[in-house]
């Protein structure tokens, strides 16, 4: 077994598997090294990004806190604080804590599941890059002073066109428009990754638990951000285009926003937090020196927290005018959510309890102060979930110690801890234990000092979001506390970040072997880890293969296992079964390109020229994100005669499978169910706006039946022909694929300008009010998937041209067929929604 | 068929229970929106009206889903050992893909319970 990097030097000296493997695996050097797109590389770009924006809101933070220290401060001016405080919230939440988790996934994950890389490297590191470039976008604003003002919910019609005139919101809505792409794109990545990229043997009963929780989280992406994403849209075209969806003179109502905006705001807490929960579920055993105790009630714990939290968002909401009983079934999901929450820190403390004793470095303790402060954010959670207590201390500064407490306690402290953890798998090095020390004392007391006082300005009345306050309400020390406490945190935080970014890769003591004899597999080797992974990829039978399996790490480094050579030149990785784990496909991945760091750049073009509506600049950027992901695509489907491979251990596995169980078609399943959950919220808008506005009762169209019955027709057949042409291509029969192909096209086109034809006729102008809006949406939503689904036919036509569509090779086309079919669904839903629904009411 | 998708080795056949409260919650919801939206929902604390009846079918419902679900769970279970540590792995598996799912439709069950009751004492709209 290796256990210092120059052992591995060594060996591969005459080990050639070996070599290979690291040649093939090495990121490239130079210019060409932004090319890469290994989880490692990717991971670790991302988790510097990630604390880059944490720090930029952390100085945000530090700003107000001076400002709020001494009452009547005139520090910052209450614009300026305004922007201030949306932009450390939105930061905080959308470009610190979502993406920091994804990041340390991205980097473990595959390691941990004994994986070689993630099942889409190209698309990670595409996700990379529209994050850092939406994120700069956003925090951009700050230095014009142009930034959103309106809190990081965005509320209209404070953020609306008549009350934000300027470019503020544009630049959050497009900005975090933006971060909402890079997040899909890894929640899929992460999803497809743990059900199906595992080491043989890994059954979904011997899952490290971070994947378990790190895949509660993909489903709560994929669920829990359409709706916002949905909202965003509306906002944007509402202030773009004047169609009214939330201005309630012409019908709309600012309440959709906050439905829409809560949907995915509360999910969005436990999006944070459940990753949070599942890093101290994987370092609290380490240290305790004991598997974590009632392994399956902590899954039971993730998964039902991830269904319940769905169930809470109107607790945001209880003193908006919903009907009482509707508040109390929020209020009762958002009790019954406490039961989960309450398993997973009980399962903790048994296995402290079950161990020899605690293990005390730091980031135990950074784990254990993180138990303290969630626990506290906790029991405050369930004060404010009772509706009396809430309408007390509705937005009082009692809220904002509230939600820091279970923020930092859910999510900061744990990725402290998990830095400060898996630190040597990247760098060789440890941290050093008395910064360490020194970094979580400071940081642990100032928040305290900070946020504990809170709880009392709340209760004595201190609203939240005030620039300044009058000084004799008897708030000032209290506040003066809470800012010492601030900038103690802060002090803490830069000796963390010194010894994190600097002092340990030049002093810190050499990691070696399983530095903190932990149990799981990406300690399996020598520090820093490789970029492939492991030697080869084992058959594990347990939770914690380095604890109970003795013996399998040395035969994992000597090769004996799945795919222990790269001696093809190419990277690979091992498909397996999705719950018990059998061996099913080798996958060739792709090697470094710059096809997602351009395509990513695109997209930054078209969202930043959006801002200021240079709408020719953004079809040029358009063009070129089409051109990037076409050069991109071309190359997929990789089909080598003969389609098998050894994969050692004896055993010979296809290379390319067809079918349902491919990663392609579940990342393609998965990316419709994100797009049906958007869809889904906009009929929710629709019915909601119905409920509530009694006095402006949605428009009955005159006309248009006839045309919505022809796009009906159309919409059938086109997805009636494209089936044929597959069916054709099954058989082998060439031209009954391009005839299908070439066919359903213009038929689906005419469907789509029946659809146009059947709004048009009803004279219905989506200016005119907000249900006019709402029905040409459903039309715009429609054609937009129609536009995209022709140019995959177009593509697929080219392909199959050039030999790339067979009746062996066909699983573009399965997905391709997927998401026209899916399209048709959509067309067809729509004229319900225009134009059968409000004829019925 | 059904027994398929709650086959032993189902991750679906997993979170059955959580998606019958999903269901219930939904329609919980949209029903007091609609009624309370159109004005047939009025009658006050304790007085009995339709969508509270309504509403307590749509629990008992979901209820008796979830206790079937339960009753599915707790035989695989059974079957694959219970209390008992089996040796082999497809059993060990086999129980913890039940046991989880058992554990999660007593979860949905509670959280069933919780939203249903405050139907039997609360006013409908206001
Ligand atoms: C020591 C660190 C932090 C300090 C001193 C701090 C300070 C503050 C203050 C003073 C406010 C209230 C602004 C106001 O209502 O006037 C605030 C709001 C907020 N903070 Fe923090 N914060 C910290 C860390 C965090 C973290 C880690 C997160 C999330 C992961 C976070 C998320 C938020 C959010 C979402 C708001 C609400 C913003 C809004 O109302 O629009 N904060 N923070
Ligand atoms: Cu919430």
């Amino acid at each position: 077994m290796f256990r210092t990097t120059r052992e591995l030097d060594e060996a591969s000296r005459h080990d050639a598997g070996l070599r290979h493997l690291r040649e093939v695996w090495a990121p490239p050097k130079g210019l060409s090294w932004f090319k890469g797109i290994n989880n490692t590389v990717i991971g670790l770009l991302y988790v510097l990004t990630g604390l880059f924006f944490l720090v930029a809101a952390g100085i945000l933070a530090l700003m107000m806190r001076a400002q709020l220290a001494v009452p009547e401060n005139d520090l910052l001016s209450a614009e300026w604080y305004n922007q201030i405080f949306t932009m450390h919230g939105t930061t905080m939440m959308f470009l610190f804590a979502v993406p920091i988790m994804e990041a340390i996934a991205i980097f473990v994950i595959p390691q941990m599941l004994g994986a070689r890389d993630l099942p889409f490297p190209r698309i990670s590191a595409y996700g990379y890059w529209a994050y850092l470039f939406g994120g700069l976008i956003a925090l951009g604003s700050l230095f014009f002073k142009v930034a959103p003002a309106s809190g990081w919910f965005m509320y209209v019609p404070l953020s609306g066109a008549e009350y934000s005139p300027g470019l503020g919101p544009d630049f959050w809505l497009l900005g975090i428009g933006f971060i909402e792409v890079s997040a899909v794109a890894a929640a899929i990545e992460i999803i497809v990754s743990v059900l199906k990229f595992r080491s043989p043997g890994m059954s979904m009963d011997r899952l490290p638990v971070f994947a378990w929780y790190m895949l509660v989280f993909g489903f709560m992406i994929m669920i829990g951000f359409p709706p916002l994403v949905l909202g965003d849209i509306l906002l944007e075209v509402e202030r773009a285009f004047d169609w009214p969806f939330y201005d309630t003179e012409r019908g709309g109502d600012p309440l959709l926003w906050q439905h829409l905006f809560w949907l995915f705001g509360h999910p969005e807490v436990y999006i944070i937090f459940l990753p949070g929960a599942g890093l101290l579920s994987t370092i609290i055993p380490t240290f305790a020196r004991a598997p974590l105790a009632g392994y399956v009630w902590v899954v039971l714990a993730a998964v039902g927290t991830g269904f319940l939290s769905f169930g809470l968002w109107v607790h945001h909401m209880y003193t908006t005018g919903i009907p009482l009983m509707s508040l109390s079934f929020f209020s009762a999901a958002s009790l019954a959510v406490a039961i989960p929450s309450g398993i997973q820190v009980f399962a903790w403390i048994a296995t402290i309890w079950n161990g020899p004793g605690i293990v005390w470095r730091a980031p135990m303790l950074y784990a254990l102060g993180s138990i303290f402060i969630f626990v506290a954010g906790g029991l405050t959670g369930v004060m404010v979930a009772l509706v009396p207590f809430d309408f007390q201390v509705h937005d009082t500064y009692f809220v904002v110690a509230h939600f820091h407490y279970v923020l930092f306690g859910g999510a900061v402290m744990p990725v402290l801890a998990a830095l400060h953890y898996w630190v040597p798998l990247a760098t060789g090095k440890l941290m050093s234990e008395s910064l360490g020390r020194w970094s979580f004392g400071l940081i642990f007391v100032g928040f305290n000092l900070a946020f504990f006082p809170m709880h009392f300005t709340g209760l004595r009345g201190m609203p939240r979001r005030v620039y300044t306050y009058p000084a004799e309400l008897g708030w000032d020390w209290l506040n003066m506390i809470s800012t010492v406490g601030a900038f103690m945190v802060a002090a803490g935080f830069v000796i963390f970040l010194w010894d994190f970014l600097y002092w340990h890769r030049k002093h810190g003591a050499e990691a070696g072997y399983n530095p903190w004899n932990a149990g799981t597999m990406e300690w399996h080797t020598v520090t820093p880890a490789s970029n492939f992974s492991l030697r080869s990829v084992p058959v594990v039978s347990s939770t914690y293969p380095l604890w109970e399996e003795p013996g399998l790490m040395e035969r994992v480094d000597r090769g004996e296992f799945y795919l222990p050579d790269a001696s093809e030149g190419k990277r690979k990785t091992l498909r397996t079964g999705t719950v018990m784990g059998q061996p099913q496909q080798v996958l060739f991945l792709p090697h470094p390109t710059w096809t997602p760091l351009i395509a990513a750049a695109a997209t930054a073009a078209f969202f930043g020229l959006a801002i200021f509506k240079l709408w020719w600049y953004c079809a040029a950027a358009l063009v070129v994100l089409l051109v990037s992901g076409l050069v991109w695509m071309w190359n997929t489907e990789p089909r080598p005669e003969p389609n098998l491979y050894d994969a050692g251990c004896g055993e010979v596995l296809p290379v390319y499978v067809n079918g349902k169980q491919t990663h392609g078609f579940w990342a393609m399943a998965l990316l419709l169910l994100f797009d049906a959950a958007a869809f889904a919220s906009l009929v929710f808008s629709a019915l909601f706006l119905w409920t509530v506005n009694r006095d402006f009762p949605p428009p009955v169209p005159e006309g248009g039946l006839g045309w919505a019955w022809i796009t009906a027709g159309l919409m059938l057949l086109a997805s009636l022909v494209f089936r044929l042409g597959v069916l054709a291509n099954k058989r082998g029969l060439f031209p009954g694929l391009i005839a299908g192909l070439v066919v359903s096209m213009p038929v689906m086109l005419a469907g789509g300008a029946a659809l146009l034809f059947s709004l048009f006729a009803t004279e219905l102008r989506p200016t005119e009010n907000a249900f006019n809006a709402v029905y040409w949406m459903f039309a715009v939503w429609t054609g937009f998937h129609i536009v995209v689904g022709i140019v995959m036919v177009l593509f697929m036509l080219a392909r199959a041209f050039a030999g790339l569509v067979t009746a062996e090779r066909r699983q573009s086309l399965m997905n391709v067929e997927l998401f026209w079919h899916f399209t048709a669904g959509l067309a067809l839903i729509s004229l319900v929604m225009v134009h059968l629904w409000p004829r019925m009411i | 068929m059904a027994m398929n998708v709650i086959d032993r080795d189902s991750l679906i056949g997993m979170v059955a229970g959580p998606l019958v409260w999903a269901v219930h919650f939904l329609v919980c919801y949209v029903v007091v929106a609609v009624a309370c939206a159109f004005g047939f929902g009025m009658a006050g604390a304790g007085e009995w009206s339709a969508v509270r009846s309504v509403l307590m079918v749509v629990s008992g419902v979901a209820l008796a889903a979830i206790a079937v679900l339960t009753l599915l769970a707790w035989r695989r279970w059974f079957q694959a050992g219970g209390f008992r540590t089996p040796k082999d792995s497809v059993q060990v598996r086999h129980q913890f893909m039940a046991l989880g799912g058992l554990l999660l439709c007593l979860l949905s069950a509670v959280a069933v319970i919780y939203v249903t009751a405050p139907l039997f004492f609360l006013p409908t709209c206001g």
